[in-house]
């Protein structure tokens, strides 16, 4: 795999977007062989993170090999899939595939790799009702909506159960106007509740398929069981807590991802926390008092001069800390004079 | 004091709250019981809040000093009205068939899986979502860890040394937080998973407010029952349960109990419902700062009952003194409630239409609307339905303005704030779309005045969810 657009690099065969292009945009090309449009119907894409961000497939067929289609994909258990049977452009040969990503969020991207599978009209068919009951774990987004897309475009399961509501209700009171009856009320009355409770189903499987993930992940007594930022997050705290030696010291969080640095900053209190959420920017020298520990966490342009024992702040501005901890580009420091 | 403290931190602010309620509607109306512990665990809740603030003015927060005053309140309430007694227990309508029974215990089931599966999901689940630790719960876990309330700054200030803390809104209210404080507080510790019960019971207060407005509305214990299955369910209200953190949730409860006691005031004038409107009315800005608008929009719903023909033209008046208000501040680029109001129309109304009746955030909810206004058009120009008409028309156009007339309207494409916004009125509109379609199909097409029995001081032995859901000729003059 590489980039195209946006920069980003290998940690662990992983491919880690770190940053978007000035539009927002990152596109990440695999290498793919060509192959069948018939033969291979959905293609998936394994990520990590990303929590928020927009993805969508891009490829050219054989038939317009200038052309590019597009195809936005849903999030959802495990891997980033797009359902491509049935897809008018998912025709011919296809040339090749590239993932582009819209950043939507501040959720770090890890892409670990792509499959193109072979995709029958059934397994399409069972496709949508995955889309359906397949479990949408929590993630970042979740505490704005639920659900946000569809992987078919073309069906809406929620749409359909309010279609086939209507439906009944049309059918069964022109059953009883045919047989000359005063329809029943209560029919009328459970026809919609029961669309309700069907509508409703999803999530309520959603709910407690999620319950018992949360129950392993949660009730484990390691951090490898956690979802990605979490684990990272916990580590680097489990190896810098016993190096904050001094509970009453202001404590400065940076990164250049806000999640991170808001989710850091609240499992560093209570001691004296200062993570701005709505800036990734370190303030000036004159911002430290000596003792202010400094927490670098996934913090890209970090300069320090170990033999000058010096950080150069994003100002410019010179500062003499001592280094506590530095491992993986995170790192911890120590004010020890102000200027 | 571990699990069993978290238990009792759980139950004793309920207990006061339901004594308060038992004294306010002692008598055994339809839906009591539900109306009772709903209004109780809410009014409780909001009681320790503000109990916690007076003890961290006094020196900080004891645990054991609030349950004591919380126990001397209940003991001051038993016997300020001890010849009434305490009101039995509800039982399920004996009047309901086999079938009905059947029915209803498979929707009450329906409704318990969803509950035992959230609170199972929030007591292993730590603080997840962005705000919640960014801006609620950062002032909660320093709170609970000082003893007392300590002020926050925001990044600026707290550069400039005026406070020891900060975080991403240092100026919002201290109301949630203190929910966490709380439950910290019964724990004997701070965990990032126990911490949110609150979230869970003010689903529970939702759920049991409902039943017991649906059942006082009249509706028959079946319908009723599918009104509060309709509010418990909706999945969005869940999602805030379970990544609960948040002040939505809470202004939507705070909310919606406080329209439903206002809107049963105007219809029954009892005194129950206008002291619970105006206690939770009260507190609406404390918890979230839109808080204050929500409050706005239940003034026409008074109105209207103080004045029926008047308050209709009043209600009119003001929809239009707003428009011009919102239209005049627009011109100036005027910032409101973190709003920047701009007159350029944003049309949204695409990214809106698809988050409401695609995808399924709100269940069949935007579906049933239109439906129950198609059913219910005669029945909502009834003088009984006209403040509840008025508070929706209201709350809906609080929201079209912030959508279609804000800087949220971004947001509303991006789907980061729009379901957020309407889960404040979504309750209360999903109460309205089930109770109007439960009304015409149950041919409930008048009110039950609750004043008379409310006010009735002698309990009776009749079981209570057994009453008769009868309509009586009486129109709201």
């Amino acid at each position: 795999m590489e980039m195209r657009r946006g920069q980003g690099g290998f940690v662990d065969g992983s491919l880690v977007i770190a940053r978007f292009d000035p539009t927002g945009t990152a596109i990440v090309v695999p290498k793919v062989e060509a192959f069948s449009a018939k033969s291979f119907g959905a293609v998936e894409w394994n990520i990590e993170g990303g929590d928020g961000q927009e993805f969508t497939l891009i490829w050219q067929n054989s038939y317009q090999p200038a052309k590019v289609y597009q195809r936005r994909m849903t999030r959802m258990e495990g891997p980033v899939r797009a359902i491509m049977s049935g897809d008018p452009n998912w025709t011919g040969t296809i040339g090749g595939v590239a993932l582009l990503v819209k950043g939507k969020s501040d959720s770090p991207v890890w892409i670990k790799g792509v499959s193109i599978i072979p995709l029958g009209a059934m397994d399409a068919l069972a496709a949508v009702g995955r889309d359906w009951f397949e479990l949408r774990p929590w993630n970042q987004t979740s505490i704005n909506f639920w659900a946000g897309s569809s992987a078919q475009p073309w069906v809406w399961p929620l749409v359909a159960v309010a279609l086939v509501t209507v439906g009944s209700l049309l059918a069964y009171i022109a059953w009883y106007w045919i047989r000359r009856r005063p329809f029943t009320r209560e029919g009328i009355a459970g026809t919609l509740l029961l669309a309700w409770l069907m509508a409703g189903t999803p999530w309520l499987v959603t709910l407690l398929r999620q319950t018992s993930t949360a129950w392993e992940q949660y009730r484990a007594t390691g951090v490898d069981q956690l979802p990605r930022e979490e684990r990272d997050i916990r580590r680097f705290l489990d190896t810098i807590s016993p190096k904050l030696a001094d509970p009453k010291a202001r404590v400065f969080v940076f990164s250049d991802v806000a999640s991170l640095r808001g989710m850091l900053g609240y499992h560093l209190l209570p001691r004296k926390v200062y993570a701005d959420p709505r800036d990734a920017k370190v303030p000036p020298a004159s911002s430290y008092r000596p003792g202010d520990y400094l927490v670098f966490f996934v913090r890209s342009r970090v300069m320090f001069n170990p033999n000058l024992g010096k950080l150069r702040l994003d100002d410019g501005s010179l500062l003499d800390v001592a280094p506590l901890h530095m491992s993986d580009g995170n790192a911890l420091f120590q004010v020890k004079e102000a200027k | 004091m571990g699990t069993f403290g978290w238990i009792l931190g759980f139950l004793i602010p309920w207990l006061t709250g339901t004594m308060l309620c038992i004294r306010l509607l002692p008598s055994p109306t339809p839906g009591a019981w539900g109306w009772r512990l709903g209004y109780g665990y809410l009014l409780g809740m909001l009681l320790m809040t503000l109990l916690l603030r007076i003890e961290s003015l006094l020196g900080g927060f004891s645990f054991w000093v609030s349950i004591a005053l919380c126990a001397a309140l209940v003991a001051g309430l038993y016997f300020w009205r001890r010849h009434q007694g305490l009101p039995k227990p509800a039982a399920f309508d004996a009047s309901l068939g086999n079938s009905g029974k059947l029915i209803g215990g498979l929707l009450i089931a329906w409704l318990a899986v969803h509950g035992v599966g959230m609170l199972a999901e929030q007591a292993v689940k730590p603080i997840y979502a962005w705000d919640a630790w960014a801006q609620w719960a950062t002032k909660a876990k320093v709170w609970f860890s000082q003893g007392h309330i300590v002020p926050f700054a925001n990044p600026a200030d707290w550069l400039a040394g005026k406070a020891d803390y900060t975080d991403a809104a240092a100026h919002y209210p201290g109301l949630v937080p203190l929910l966490q404080v709380w439950t910290a507080l019964s724990l004997g510790r701070w965990d990032d998973a126990l911490v949110n019960l609150p979230w869970f019971g003010l689903w529970l207060s939702l759920v049991l407010a409902t039943w017991g407005h649906a059942r006082a509305w009249p509706l028959p214990p079946l319908t009723a029952l599918g009104v509060t299955v309709v509010v418990g369910t909706l999945p969005f209200v869940g999602i805030h349960v379970m990544l609960a953190g948040y002040a939505d949730l809470p202004q939507a409860v705070v909310y919606t109990l406080a329209a439903l006691a206002t809107i049963a005031w105007t219809r029954t004038k009892a005194t129950h419902h206008a002291v619970t409107a105006i206690l939770l009315l009260l507190a609406c800005p404390f918890v979230k700062q839109p808080g204050i608008v929500w409050v706005a929009t239940l003034l026409p719903a008074f109105l209207i009952a103080w004045r029926p023909n008047l308050g209709l033209k009043l209600t009119a008046a003001l929809a239009g003194g707003a428009v011009l208000v919102i239209g005049a501040l627009s011109q100036m680029d005027v910032t409101v409630l973190s709003y920047r109001l701009h007159m350029e129309f944003s049309p949204v109304w695409e990214s809106l239409l698809a988050n409401l009746v695609l995808f399924s955030n709100w269940n069949l909810l935007f579906w049933l609307l239109p439906v129950a206004l198609l059913l219910g058009h005669r029945e909502i120009r009834k003088a009984e339905w006209l403040p509840f008409v008025a508070t929706i028309g209201f709350g809906i156009g609080f929201l079209s303005v912030v959508f279609f007339f804000t800087n949220a309207a971004a947001w509303v494409e991006d789907l980061s704030t729009v379901n957020r916004a309407i889960l404040h009125l979504a309750p209360l509109l999903a109460f309205f779309t089930a109770t109007l379609i439960g009304s015409v199909l149950a041919g409930v097409s008048r009110s039950v005045p609750e004043a008379a029995a409310s006010t009735s001081p002698t309990p009776t032995n009749d079981n209570p969810e057994a009453a008769p859901a009868t309509p009586i000729a009486a129109e709201i003059a």
